[in-house]
C-alpha cells in the first residue's frame, strides 16, 4: 500500500498562514512599540514626574502599611481640608505599594511598570472597545494607532501625562476603554455581566473622576445603542451594582468624606463663573475648536516671554500646565474629515454612540456654569471640566479613524478601476503613504519624548521648584536632573502658585534659609498648605534610603539624630526634623469657637492664616477650634472659650437660647447673618471674620509647656502616643488632617476629637502630666464597605472558578464528559 | 389611519434613534454659538475674589470675551479707584503687578466695565 503524504508547508508559507487576516495588527502592535519605545528615555524619570512625587509617597505609605498589617486606606494625608491623592485614585498607589511590599524589587520598578504598561496596553484595549462598537478590524486598528497621539489632560498620552505631571491615573486609560468595550458587548447581548462589572471596578479604582465618565457613558450607550428586549438592560444593571459592589471598599467612604471635606467651595475658586483650570466658557471652547487649538494642542510660543496669545494660554490651562503640541498638528483635519464621513453614516449606533461621547465630553468641559444638564447630573460639581477632555478625545479618535479608514477605502475602491500598471503604481503609493504617516507619527512622538527631557520644558513640578530660586542650583529633596531647565518666569511662579496653593509661606522654607523668625509650618506643624513640602521631604527620605526599618513609623525617629545621617543632606535633614518637632503642641492665645461647614472652616483657616501666620508666638493670636453645637450648651472648651464664632447658623436658628444663655454670661457671640432671638454681635460682609477674632480679651502669657514627647506605639502611623507636662488647660494640636476617624484618650479615658488651628487634630488636655493617645479607627462604614467588597470579590473569582470547571466538564473529552466505549477495530465482532 | 399610524412609527423611531444625540448636539450648539453671537466682555478671572498673595508682585488674569487689542488695567488702594497705584495696558490676558505694599488689600478692574476684582497682599514676607 502506498501512501500519499502531503508536502509540508514551507516556513513561510506557515507564518503566512498564521498571520493570515491579522494585518490589521500592524497598527495596534506598531502604536504599543511606539509607546514603549518614544517613552523609554522618560522611564526612569516616571516616579519623579510632578504630582508623582506625591503619589510616590503614597506608594511608600501603601507598602508600609501593607507589611504591618495596616488598613492601605488609612490615616489620609491631606491639603487645604482635604484629604489629597491617595484617596482620588487608588489603584496605582494600591498596586505599586503592595507588589512593592510583596516582592524584593524596588518601588521604583512597579510604580514605572504600572505607569508604562497600561499607556502601551491602551491601544489595544480602544480596539477593543471599537470592535465591539462593530467597526471592522482595520478601523479599530487604525483607532487603536491613533489612540496613542492623544495629547489632552487624563488621555491615554504617557507622553501628554508625564508632560502634565500626572501619570498615576494609568490604569484608567487601559480600564476604561475595556469596560466600555465589554458594556457595549453586555448591551448587545454577547457578553455576561462579570466582566464588565470587573473593568467597571477597577476604572472607578483608577480615579474619581472616571467614575463619572464611566457612569456617563454607560448611559449614554444604553441611550443610543438601544438593546432590544429587557434582558440587556437587566444585565447592564446587575454589571453596574456589582460594580459598585466590587469597588465599596473606596467609593463609599470616599462619598462619606467628600461630603464632610469639600474642597475650597467652587464659588472661591471658580469667580465669576468663568472658571480657571476647571473649564471654558462656550465661546472659548467654539475659538479653540475653530482655531484648531482644542485638538492640536496650544502653538508651540515662547512663554517665558509671554507672547501667547490669549487662546493659547487658556488651552495650556485646560490641557494641564506646561503640556506640549505633542499631537502632530493635523488632528482637527482628520477628525473634520471623520465627523463629515460620520454625517453620512449617522444611521450606524456606532457611529451615532461616538459623535454622542465626543459631544458629550464637550459638554463636561463646559461644565455646569453653561450647560444646565450638566449641573443636574451627580457629581459634576466636584469635578474639573477640564478632565473631561478624555471623554472628547475617546469620541474623536474613533471618529478619526472611521475617517482615514473611509478615505483609504475610497482611494483602493478607485484604484481598482485602474489599468493594471496604474493600478499598481496607486497601490505601491497608498502602502508608501500609510507606512510613511505611521513612521512620521511614530517619529513625532519620540522627537517631542525626547524633547521633554531635553528642552526643560518638563513638569511643571519641577518648574515650579526650580523658580523658588534657592533651589534653583541644589534641588534639594527633587533630585531634579541637570536637563530640567525651565525658566524663571515670574507669571509662571504665579500661576504655580495659585493652582498649588503655595501662597502661604512654607516655614519649612524659610526655615532652611536662615530666616529666624517662627512661622507657621515650625510652628505647628504641617498645616495643610506646607502638607507637599513635608510629604516630598519623607518621599525623598524613604527613596534615597530604602533600609529603613519597617516596624518603625518615621514619627518615632525624633531625636534619634543618627538616622537621619543617611538623609541626602542636611536640608533635608533640617525639614524633616521640623516636621517631627512640631508634632504637637498647646494652643498658646484665646480660643474662638466656631461653627461652620467645613468648606467655611477651611476657608476661615485661610483667612486666619493670613491674618495671624507671623504672629503664633504672641499670646495675643486667637487660636480657632472648630465645635458642635452641643459644645456651645457644656464641656470644658465652654471654660477656655475667648469668643464664639457662628458661621453657619441653621442650627441656632430654632433654639437659640443655650447660645443665647452663653452670651448673657459674658461670652461674646458673632454671627455673619442674624439669629432670631439671639443677641450677638453680626459682622457685616465688610467686617470679615477677621472681626471675630479681634477685641478679645488680652490673654495672660501662656507658660511654657513641656513640649510633646512621642512615645512607642504598637500600632506605628496609626496610633500616636505623647506625653507632656501642661501647666494650664487648653487645646493640644497634632499636626495630622482632622477626619472622624482619629479617636483620643488623654490618661486613658476618651476624649472628644475637634479640629483646630489649621484644621489639626485637637484634643483637650487639663493641667498636669497628660498622657494623649491618639488612634485612626475605621469607621462603621468603611468596615461595612470592605466586607462588601471583599464578598463581591471572593464571589467573582469562585464564579470563574465555577464557570471554567463547568466548560470543562462540557468539553468533548474533558473531565466530566461523558465516556464512550472504545472499540478496538481489531477485535473480532 | 394606517398612514397616521405609519408617520407615527417612524416619529417614535426618529426620536429614539437620534434623539439623544440630538439633544446633546443642540445643547453644545447653544452652549457654543450663542454666546459668540451674543458677545462677552473681558472680565477678571485670577486671582480670585479675597485672594492672599503673599508675593508682593501679584499675577493678574483676566478673559478677554470681545476685547480685541490692548486692554487697560487698573489697581487701586479703594474700591472707587481714586487711588490708583498700577496702570497698565496690556495685549494679553495676564500681567503681573509691580510689587505692591504688604497687608493692603487691592482692587483692581479692565477698562472700567463695571467688573471688579480684589485681592490681598499678606503682612508677612515670603522667601523665594
Amino acid at each position: 500500500m502506498q501512501s500519499t503524504s502531503e508536502p509540508r508547508p514551507s516556513r513561510w508559507a506557515r507564518l503566512r498562514a498564521r498571520l493570515a487576516g491579522r494585518g490589521h495588527h500592524v497598527f495596534s502592535v506598531a502604536a504599543f512599540l511606539t509607546v514603549l519605545v518614544s517613552t523609554a528615555t522618560i522611564w526612569p524619570d516616571a516616579v519623579q514626574t510632578g504630582d508623582s512625587l506625591f503619589h510616590v509617597g503614597n506608594a511608600v505609605d501603601v507598602e508600609r502599611a501593607v507589611r504591618l498589617g495596616q488598613d492601605p486606606l488609612g490615616r489620609l494625608p491631606q491639603m487645604q481640608g482635604t484629604p489629597t491623592f491617595r484617596f482620588y485614585q487608588p489603584l496605582h498607589a494600591l498596586a505599586t505599594g503592595a507588589m512593592t511590599a510583596w516582592t524584593p524589587v524596588r518601588l521604583e520598578f512597579w510604580y514605572t511598570l504600572f505607569t508604562v504598561l497600561p499607556f502601551a496596553l491602551s491601544p489595544f484595549a480602544y480596539m477593543y472597545l471599537l470592535t465591539g462598537l462593530g467597526f471592522s478590524r482595520w478601523r479599530a486598528a487604525l483607532g487603536a494607532f491613533v489612540s496613542i497621539t492623544t495629547v489632552l489632560g487624563f488621555s491615554n498620552s504617557f507622553l501628554g501625562l508625564f508632560s502634565g505631571g500626572i501619570v498615576t491615573q494609568a490604569p484608567a486609560a487601559l480600564f476604561f476603554p475595556l469596560f466600555l468595550g465589554k458594556f457595549v458587548r453586555v448591551l448587545r447581548g454577547e457578553r455576561g455581566v462579570l466582566g464588565a462589572a470587573a473593568f467597571f471596578a477597577l476604572t472607578v479604582l483608577s480615579h474619581a473622576a472616571f467614575a463619572v465618565y464611566a457612569v456617563v457613558a454607560a448611559f449614554l450607550a444604553t441611550a443610543i445603542l438601544l438593546p432590544k428586549g429587557i434582558r440587556p438592560l437587566a444585565k447592564c444593571a446587575a454589571a453596574g451594582a456589582l460594580g459598585v459592589l466590587l469597588a465599596a471598599f473606596w467609593v463609599l467612604p470616599f462619598l462619606a468624606v467628600q461630603a464632610e471635606h469639600r474642597p475650597i467651595p467652587d464659588a472661591v475658586s471658580r469667580p465669576d463663573r468663568r472658571i480657571w483650570f476647571s473649564g471654558i466658557s462656550g465661546r472659548e471652547l467654539f475659538d479653540l475648536v475653530r482655531t484648531g487649538r482644542f485638538f492640536d494642542g496650544e502653538r508651540d510660543v515662547d512663554r517665558d516671554k509671554g507672547s501667547d496669545e490669549p487662546l493659547d494660554s487658556k488651552m495650556r490651562a485646560l490641557n494641564i500646565f506646561g503640556l506640549h503640541t505633542l499631537r502632530p498638528p493635523i488632528f482637527s483635519i482628520c477628525l473634520a474629515i471623520g465627523v463629515l464621513f460620520a454625517l453620512v453614516r449617522i444611521r450606524d449606533p456606532s457611529v451615532r454612540f461616538l459623535l454622542g461621547l465626543m459631544t458629550t465630553g464637550f459638554l463636561l468641559v463646559l461644565g455646569l456654569d453653561d450647560v444646565r444638564i450638566v449641573a443636574r447630573l451627580p457629581f459634576t460639581g466636584q469635578m474639573q471640566g477640564f478632565r473631561a477632555t478624555y471623554l472628547v478625545d475617546q469620541g474623536a479618535l474613533g471618529l478619526v479613524a472611521l475617517g482615514l479608514h473611509e478615505v483609504g477605502s475610497l482611494f483602493l475602491a478607485a484604484a481598482r478601476r485602474l489599468p493594471r500598471i496604474p493600478r499598481r503604481i496607486a497601490g505601491g503609493l497608498g502602502v508608501f503613504v500609510a507606512v510613511g504617516a505611521l513612521l512620521a507619527t511614530s517619529a513625532w512622538l519620540f522627537v517631542h519624548a525626547r524633547a521633554i527631557v531635553g528642552t526643560g520644558r518638563g513638569p511643571w513640578e519641577f518648574t515650579f521648584l526650580e523658580s523658588m530660586g534657592r533651589y534653583r542650583q541644589r534641588m534639594g529633596p527633587y533630585r531634579v536632573r541637570g536637563h530640567y531647565k525651565a525658566g524663571t518666569n515670574q507669571n509662571r511662579r504665579n500661576n504655580h502658585i495659585h493652582v498649588l496653593g503655595f501662597a502661604v509661606p512654607c516655614a519649612h522654607v524659610s526655615g532652611i534659609t536662615g530666616q529666624t523668625a517662627r512661622t507657621v509650618c515650625e510652628r505647628i506643624g504641617t498645616p495643610g498648605r506646607s502638607w507637599r513640602l513635608a510629604e516630598l521631604v519623607g518621599t525623598s527620605y524613604f527613596l534615597v534610603d530604602r533600609r529603613y526599618p519597617h516596624g518603625l513609623d518615621a514619627v518615632e525617629k525624633v531625636g534619634d539624630r543618627g538616622r537621619y545621617r543617611r538623609l541626602s543632606n542636611r536640608r533635608n535633614m533640617q525639614l524633616w526634623e521640623s516636621r517631627m518637632r512640631t508634632f504637637g503642641h498647646m494652643a498658646t492665645g484665646p480660643i474662638v469657637l466656631v461653627h461652620g461647614t467645613h468648606a467655611q472652616w477651611v476657608q476661615l483657616n485661610e483667612e486666619w492664616l493670613g491674618r495671624w501666620s507671623n504672629r503664633l508666638e504672641d499670646p495675643r493670636t486667637p487660636w480657632p477650634v472648630r465645635v458642635q453645637p452641643g459644645d456651645l450648651e457644656r464641656g470644658p472648651l465652654l471654660r477656655q472659650a475667648a469668643s464664639v464664632l457662628i458661621v453657619d447658623t441653621r442650627p441656632f436658628e430654632r433654639a437659640p437660647a443655650g447660645l443665647q444663655a452663653r452670651a448673657e454670661q459674658g461670652l461674646p457671640v458673632h454671627v455673619l447673618s442674624p439669629i432670631p432671638g439671639l443677641r450677638a454681635k453680626v459682622l457685616g460682609p465688610a467686617d470679615g471674620w477677621e472681626r471675630a477674632f479681634s477685641g478679645l480679651p488680652r490673654a495672660a502669657a501662656r507658660p511654657e509647656d513641656e513640649s510633646f514627647r512621642l512615645l512607642p506605639s504598637p500600632s506605628p502611623g496609626r496610633e500616636f502616643r505623647l506625653q507632656t507636662v501642661v501647666k494650664r488647660a487648653g487645646i493640644a494640636m497634632v499636626a495630622e488632617g482632622c477626619f472622624a476617624n482619629w479617636h483620643a484618650w488623654v490618661d486613658g479615658k476618651p476624649a472628644d476629637v475637634r479640629p483646630a488651628g489649621p484644621d489639626l487634630v485637637g484634643v483637650y488636655l487639663p493641667a498636669g502630666t497628660r498622657r494623649l493617645v491618639i488612634r485612626w479607627q475605621r469607621t462603621t462604614l468603611e468596615n461595612v464597605s470592605y466586607a462588601a467588597s471583599l464578598l463581591g470579590w471572593m464571589g467573582v473569582f469562585s464564579w470563574i472558578a465555577i464557570d471554567r470547571r463547568r466548560r470543562r466538564r462540557a468539553r468533548p473529552g474533558g473531565e466530566g464528559a461523558p465516556v464512550l466505549p472504545v472499540v478496538d477495530p481489531a477485535a473480532p465482532p | 389611519m394606517a398612514k397616521v399610524q405609519g408617520a407615527l412609527k417612524i416619529a417614535v423611531l426618529l426620536l429614539v434613534r437620534y434623539g439623544p444625540l440630538a439633544f446633546l448636539a443642540g445643547t453644545l450648539l447653544r452652549a457654543t454659538l450663542l454666546p459668540v453671537f451674543r458677545g462677552e466682555v473681558a472680565r477678571p478671572e485670577v486671582p480670585p475674589d479675597g485672594f492672599v498673595s503673599h508675593d508682593t508682585s501679584v499675577y493678574l488674569g483676566w478673559a478677554r470675551g470681545d476685547l480685541e487689542g490692548p486692554v487697560e488695567v487698573e489697581v487701586a488702594a479703594d474700591t472707587g479707584f481714586r487711588r490708583i497705584v498700577h496702570k497698565q495696558t496690556s495685549r494679553g490676558s495676564s500681567l503681573t503687578t509691580p510689587p505692591l505694599e504688604r497687608g493692603r488689600t487691592y482692587y483692581w478692574r479692565l477698562q472700567k466695565n463695571g467688573v471688579v476684582a480684589f485681592f490681598r497682599t499678606a503682612r508677612d514676607a515670603v522667601d523665594f
